[in-house]
């Protein structure tokens, strides 16, 4: 049986996943580690894990279901190159004035990743606060409290060819679980016919023998 | 001739040899839109850190050092609009060069006689 905190984090997924419409990428685990190139423009990813979970002390210690306040950490990462007019830069015909030109309407990389990093905080906050998705996708009931809780934009990466901005938002919620135990690892199947052979008991008192012997012959 | 005045001389050598040495085209467009040619820098990556939320990231960082000497003008921080800078990406001396902002502060190694610029990629808006 899976638990509740796993369904909620890929229902969490999919309702970022399905809203994305080419805006952002969403990822359902904490990366390795990502390339600036990864996370620049409408690449600009969104991370979603589970971080931690309290499980407050309740009368069903024993057989459950047990209250789980989930965690959930959804990273943002953005990332942008300088942008202007730079046809007309390396336009070897363009005269100095109109190089200078487009060099002023220039936009740095700074300016445009920090307007992106607002950019994906305001639709990731959106989406999983709409009161429609109050439930994130999974049947009512079954998330109580879901709340954004905080939100923090981290420095931009120091240095490089492309500018980085990363920040997380806080995602929590309730759930109940069900306290099932472990199921172990599955049997091994075996296919095809089975015989069994089962031995004739003779009680130590006596030396007849079974007249009916029990046994089970498979078919054919 | 001291030894500064020496090491300052011998930039020709340990910057701008691109025949036998390490030195590769550069490339300035200075705010005035003037187009300097014919320089000779070096050119380094590095890459790779860490964001603050603890996000490995690995970002190449252009950094261009050239000789103060050899500049017709010399790029100064309150520059406006900011220098652009071409440059290769490849080790092929007559390779492409590729567009690059100076957005971030420069550094000035005066007494030494060379300067040295952060590059950041310049791209095409949409």
């Amino acid at each position: 049986m899976t638990m509740r905190f796993r369904i909620v984090k890929a229902a969490l997924v999919e309702l970022l996943g399905d809203a994305a419409a080419g805006r952002f990428t969403v990822v359902g685990y904490q990366s390795k580690g990502q390339a600036a190139e990864e996370v620049t423009d409408s690449r600009r990813t969104v991370q979603v894990f589970y971080t931690s979970g309290e499980f407050p002390p309740s009368g069903g210690s024993i057989s459950g279901p047990v209250k789980h306040g989930l965690t959930f950490r959804i990273d943002l990462t953005v990332g942008s190159a300088s942008k202007g007019d730079l046809t007309a830069i390396n336009d070897p015909t363009s005269t100095p004035a109109q190089v200078a030109a487009a060099m002023e309407g220039f936009q740095t990389s700074a300016a445009l990743a920090d307007k992106s990093f607002d950019d994906l905080f305001e639709i990731v906050y959106q989406i999983v606060m709409d009161a429609r998705n109050i439930d994130i996708g999974l049947d009512p009931g079954e998330v109580s409290s879901r709340w954004i809780g905080s939100v923090e934009k981290s420095e931009p990466f120091a240095r490089g060819e492309y500018i980085v901005i990363g920040g997380m938002l806080e995602f929590t919620c309730i759930v109940s679980e069900d306290l099932v135990g472990d199921e172990g690892l599955p049997a091994d199947q075996v296919d095809g016919a089975v015989l069994v052979d089962i031995e004739t008991h003779t009680p130590p008192d006596t030396e007849e023998a079974d007249p009916a012997p029990a046994g089970v012959r498979g078919g054919d | 001739m001291n030894l500064r005045e020496q090491a300052e001389a011998d930039l020709s050598v340990t910057l701008e040899d691109s025949d036998s040495g390490f030195g590769l085209p550069v490339e300035l467009i200075g705010p005035d839109g003037t187009v300097y040619t014919g320089l000779t820098g070096q050119v380094l990556y590095d890459s790779t850190g860490t964001t603050d939320a603890g996000l490995p990231i690995v970002v190449h960082k252009p950094v261009v050092t050239l000789r103060r000497n050899s500049l017709a003008r010399v790029p100064l921080p309150t520059d406006s609009p900011k220098w652009m800078c071409r440059i290769p990406i490849t080790p092929d001396r007559q390779g492409e060069l590729v567009t690059y902002q100076v957005e971030e502060p420069l550094e000035s190694g005066g007494t030494f006689g060379f300067i040295r610029l952060y590059l950041t990629r310049a791209e095409q808006c949409s």
